[in-house]
């Protein structure tokens, strides 16, 4: 998993390129949580070159949008491919959280 | 003619990485479509972290090793895989669904992996035979 990351407008913009899953989720959590910390408005993730989310990158989204509430933080996905954003309409995850068509709708 | 990828595994999460390799080499070869194959690539990050995770009374004991046996087949519509451990007996079409309807804050963490298997192939069905489980899944590939 490659993560990168840059801030536009206060919105830490977080970029994720791999497979969200039981071996990557971990530290994809540990820079999820810096970046909310850190930023000032929340935390927009870019998946369009995320191939695919299993139920431990779900979980990590999960974890992504409790914390950003706590805080008064934003937390908004942007760019799923098809087969990912169906994984997120099964689990009901499209209702939890904010999701965007692409980035720059996300930090709109 | 059905065409098959045959691979044993340790229990280790680690594992995953040479099955997925394996699987879209195989499955290039055999012209299967790449999004089917990713959908079985997730299938088996959720079975075998519930095996790595669940499964062994003596999975933290030094130099214990269990062997996952993984298959896939191919006939050329439909590409079914079947996953045999020697773990404790777990059937997980019995685990409960997870509560959807619930909120970002009552929303729980875990119990979805299975779930999402059972969703997205067409067939799953479970039996314990000889001391192993045996999961066998499958989905046709759309035309």
């Amino acid at each position: 998993m490659e993560i990168g990351q840059d801030v536009q407008g206060g919105l830490t913009v977080m970029r994720l390129e791999g497979k969200l899953d039981t071996v990557s989720s971990p530290e994809v959590q540990t820079a999820l949580m810096a970046a909310l910390e850190s930023a000032d408005k929340g935390v927009v993730i870019d998946m369009s070159e995320v191939a695919y989310v299993s139920s431990a990158g779900l979980r990590v989204m999960l974890i992504g949008g409790k914390t950003a509430k706590a805080a008064g933080k934003a937390f908004r996905l942007a760019g799923l491919k098809p087969a990912v954003a169906e994984v997120f309409k099964m689990s009901g995850f499209d209702r939890l959280l904010e999701i965007h068509p692409d980035v720059q709708k996300a930090t709109a | 003619m059905s065409e098959t990828l045959e691979l044993t595994l340790r229990n280790d999460l680690a594992e995953h990485a040479r099955l997925a390799a394996a699987l879209s080499d195989w499955a290039e070869r055999q012209g299967i479509d790449p999004g089917l194959a990713t959908t079985f690539e997730l299938a088996f990050d959720e079975i075998l972290a519930n095996i790595v995770g669940y499964a062994y009374d003596d999975a933290d004991e030094p130099g214990v090793e269990h062997a996952i046996e993984v298959a896939c087949r191919w006939d050329g519509e439909t590409l079914s895989a079947e996953v045999v451990d020697d773990g404790r007996p777990f059937d997980p079409l019995s685990a409960p669904e997870p509560d959807l309807e619930a909120g970002l804050d009552e929303r729980q963490v875990g119990g979805l992996g299975l779930f999402l298997v059972r969703q997205l192939m067409d067939e799953v069905a479970y039996r314990r035979q000889d001391g192993k489980n045996r999961l066998s899944f499958a989905k046709k590939q759309e035309a």
